[in-house]
């Protein structure tokens, strides 16, 4: 067969794990790698971190910096494509540039959501997606003394808790009941919002932002929609994301929150794959397609494109939400659903009151959800269970016990013990 | 490549393996002075469990296809060249993403609470320190046919 020409828009987790699997599949493939952001490829969650200054710009680097020498890619970093013409299958740079391609992956991330807030035109007002953010955010932090946080999610708690760190007064703004609420239940949202108030962050629910005040041209506080004020130097604003799905909407590829992709990545047009933040490929729970906008995601799915492009099984049966994160020294992680469904059973160990538990969602025999705050420790052996889709009735007697393998049925136990 | 196997009918839950192991990744490779105070204290990277009466040593497969190299948020765990699965303790930030997708249980929070802690397959060592310790062959090394 002649070598293909792959062309991967795209330097993040999705991108990097493609470029691993064709490499590992064909030596010989031409691969060329197209990216809007101008930097070797980085661990993007890490940009909190950066922002805390607990790591440093060097150690942002998700692969080594010969990783694409190494293999032969070709990369053109700090250009956007501006147009994708399927009849010809080429790309079209920013700077005129123009790039056949044979397979081509779409894995072009997410965006920041801009929410509709008078007066955000102007200094002050941040987001918090990428590296050029963090290192805005931090120069602004730098000469600030205040902030509001709008939004409570993952990203919104970590810019928090990273601005915190520098010694700002930090107020966080969620529209919701609850901080947390796409990746956490209601009692670790409640035990998270307890700990961060007791480090000193202000957390205001139920509420949201009305304008941006500003005293000659500089931010000096947010109104709410409750009429209350927040004094403040800056905004971050981070009540969501979106997938990037603007060039495969234009080119006419199915695309309905995300590109709509199947277990191989591939969209409605074959020679082309999407995978990351901007697919919607199959959830295993609920058997559905969904945005998963998660890093261990990505770079699975960019692997399973990968695959497909070189025309491999792509060993991809779907993907789970789940998180992992710290936020004032207080560890949490869930996986698959987060609340129960009428019929689905729930059972607890210790209890939210004590400030730490853990939790599964059972769908008769089978796990479709967990859950810990603090007691976190070999959490995967839930999450294997789960992503294994066998039966678990046997944790409704030892639910309350530690985790072990010990203590799996003797099948996924022979299995896990295997060599 | 060789993995360790672990036969759960003739582990007796002595915990040798686990001594044994912190010795080998202590600095001095002497468990009395690496559990003297004011040290670090290491952790092992096999851990027996208990149900009952039976008991059995778990520590990292190394597995090909690792779930916890692809979900690493920062590209520190990765395989050596050898196979086995590592962590680049300058690269982790401790953000517990392994911990989260080890359908094992085999790594844990590190000592410091910054660093994933697991089973390194005693590089230089031609049989596994816990392997090596085990009085009943509960640990075995197994070569792949």
């Amino acid at each position: 067969m002649r070598a293909l020409h792959h062309v991967i828009i795209g330097n993040s987790a999705a991108a990097i794990g493609a470029v691993e699997s064709i490499r590992a599949h064909s030596p010989r493939d031409q691969i060329t790698v197209i990216s809007e952001e101008g930097e070797h490829c980085y661990s993007r969650p890490l940009i909190s971190e950066l922002l805390a200054g607990h790591v440093t710009l060097e150690r942002m680097r998700y692969r080594g910096p010969a990783f694409y020498e190494e293999r032969g890619v070709k990369a053109i970093l700090g250009r956007r494509v501006v147009a994708l013409d399927r009849d010809v299958k080429a790309v079209t740079l920013d700077d005129g540039g123009y790039v056949p391609y044979d397979r081509l992956l779409l894995a072009t991330g997410s965006e920041p959501v801009i929410p509709s807030i008078d007066g955000l035109e102007g200094p002050g007002v941040h987001t918090f997606n990428s590296l050029a953010d963090a290192l805005a955010l931090a120069k602004a932090a730098a000469g600030a003394r205040r902030a509001v946080v709008v939004g409570g999610g993952l990203i919104g708690m970590k810019a928090a808790e990273a601005l915190h760190h520098l010694g700002l007064r930090v107020t966080v703004v969620e529209l919701a009941a609850r901080i947390l609420s796409s990746a956490f239940d209601q009692a670790a949202g409640r035990i998270m919002a307890e700990r961060a108030a007791v480090a000193g962050v202000e957390i205001v629910t139920d509420n949201a932002a009305a304008a941006v005040q500003r005293r000659l041209g500089q931010v000096t506080g947010l109104a709410l929609v409750d009429g209350s004020e927040l004094p403040a130097d800056l905004l971050v604003l981070a009540v969501g994301v979106r997938p990037r799905a603007g060039l495969a909407r234009e080119a006419g590829l199915e695309v309905d929150r995300g590109i709509l992709v199947d277990e191989r990545m591939a969209t409605s047009d074959g020679s082309i794959f999407a995978a990351g933040d901007v697919a919607q490929g199959p959830e295993m729970i609920t058997g559905t397609r969904r945005v998963l906008p998660l890093w261990p995601i990505a770079h699975r799915q960019g692997r399973a494109a990968g695959m497909a492009m070189v025309g491999e099984p792509s060993g991809y049966a779907g993907g789970v939400s789940m998180n992992s994160i710290t936020l004032f020294g207080l560890p949490a992680m869930s996986a698959g659903l987060l609340a129960p469904e009428p019929g689905d059973l729930e059972l607890l160990a210790a209890g939210p009151d004590a400030g730490h538990y853990r939790k599964v969602i059972m769908r008769e025999d089978r796990l479709v959800g967990a859950l810990a705050v603090g007691q976190v420790d070999r959490f995967g052996i839930l999450t294997g269970l789960l992503v294994d889709g066998r039966p678990c009735g046997f944790l409704r007697d030892r639910f309350s016990e530690p985790l072990t393998v010990l203590g799996l049925p003797p099948q996924a136990r022979a299995e896990r013990l295997r060599v | 490549m060789a993995a360790i196997r672990a036969n759960e009918e003739f582990c007796i839950g002595c915990r040798l393996c686990e001594v044994a192991c912190m010795a080998q990744h202590s600095a001095c490779k002497d468990l009395v002075k690496a559990l003297r105070p004011g040290r670090p204290r290491p952790l092992p990277g096999t851990v027996v469990e208990w149900e009952g009466h039976r008991s059995v040593s778990i520590s990292c497969r190394h597995c090909e296809d690792a779930p916890c190299v692809t979900a690493c948020l920062t590209g520190a765990m990765h395989h050596r060249e050898d196979g086995r699965v590592e962590v680049d303790r300058e690269q982790c930030v401790g953000c517990w993403t392994c911990v989260l997708v080890c359908p094992y249980g085999a790594i844990r929070r590190g000592e410091d609470g910054h660093v994933a802690s697991k089973c390194d397959f005693c590089p230089g060592r031609e049989r596994p320190a816990c392997v090596e310790a085990c009085p009943n062959r509960a640990l075995t090394l197994e070569v792949e046919a």
